[in-house]
């Protein structure tokens, strides 16, 4: 299992790139921190493996 | 001196001293024209997981261009947490001001001064532009301002509150001693409170719900625009004395008695 956003995902030898998509969602409207390093947008090809983990991260609105 | 009264944060100069945030605002639409309306050069974000399940815009895009981004890093409650965003801010590419924002109270939403001046030390030798959120104290802001901040952002009063310039006593204080600038931020409800922390000296404000949550925002940020610069032209006026007596400001007439 690998774990984005802190949930369990079947996902291990997907590629980070497959995986947003299954996700819906758009790669340049998220930050990638793959095993808490930022993901260059260069790397989506990475395979995951088991006992990864993604966070996928936006900009919200703030004060 | 400058000439244009430009406000100098780090290397970085604005011509605008209101900055605004861009939380709690109706829809992103109203957000964009609020922000032009305010003519701000400085707008606040917040970093936050995508909801897997409702991923939303990101905010980004409907901040307008050559606008500089100062992410926040809201969510923090300690040192670590804060410099673990900021890098994750930086490393997506907003530049490298930083709002430090640690809060552990979530009753009143009061910042750590402590893990604070941790997360900035950090972060300055980093290479960041360093604003930290705080708590008015002396003390700390000396801290902050030794461990390389490039502006200290002494709370008006509680976040969201609008109840203006509460600490004024403090901030008071933290201008006359404090070398780099001090900005305003939270709790300012009106216009006139944003004038207020300007006529007292503060070099910029930062103004979100009292925008946001109006019923006009696209006005009332025009309004606090308005308010900002007016309260800038006068501070830079001088005030005359404040007196205990009148002191009549139309000469005195002989002509409407009798007696000369």
């Amino acid at each position: 299992m690998v774990k984005v956003n802190g949930k369990e995902y079947p996902y291990q030898g997907k590629t980070i790139e497959w995986i947003l998509e299954n996700l819906e969602l758009d790669a340049s409207m998220v930050i990638i921190e793959y095993n808490q390093r930022i993901l260059e947008k260069s790397q989506l090809s990475t395979e995951v493996e088991k006992g990864d983990q993604l966070e996928l991260i936006t900009f919200l609105g703030g004060g | 001196m400058n000439k244009k009264d430009q406000l100098q944060l780090g290397k970085h100069f604005f011509n605008n001293r209101l900055l605004v945030g861009t939380g709690k605002y109706e829809n992103h639409d109203v957000m964009k024209k609020s922000i032009e309306a305010s003519n701000t050069e400085m707008v606040t974000m917040a970093l936050r997981r995508v909801d897997l399940k409702n991923p939303k815009e990101n905010v980004l895009n409907y901040i307008p261009k050559n606008m500089t981004l100062l992410p926040n890093t809201s969510g923090a409650r300690n040192a670590e947490e804060a410099v673990r965003i900021a890098r994750i801010a930086r490393a997506a590419g907003c530049g490298d001001f930083i709002k430090i924002e640690v809060i552990s109270d979530q009753k009143y939403l009061l910042p750590d001064n402590y893990e604070t001046i941790k997360a900035t030390k950090v972060l300055a030798e980093e290479g960041f532009h360093v604003l930290p959120y705080m708590s008015p104290d002396l003390m700390a802001a000396k801290e902050m301002e030794k461990a390389g901040a490039a502006a200290v952002m002494p709370l008006g009063s509680p976040i969201g509150s609008n109840r203006g310039i509460e600490n004024k006593g403090l901030i008071k204080i933290l201008i006359n001693e404090i070398q780099v600038p001090i900005i305003v931020d939270a709790g300012i409800g009106k216009p006139s409170h944003a004038a207020e922390a300007m006529e007292l000296g503060a070099k910029a404000v930062l103004v979100n719900t009292a925008i946001a949550a109006s019923k006009d925002p696209i006005a009332m940020a025009r309004a606090f625009d308005y308010a900002v610069k007016a309260g800038r032209l006068a501070y830079l006026s001088k005030f005359g004395e404040i007196k205990s007596q009148g002191d009549a400001s139309s000469p005195l007439t002989g002509f409407l008695r009798k007696e000369q």
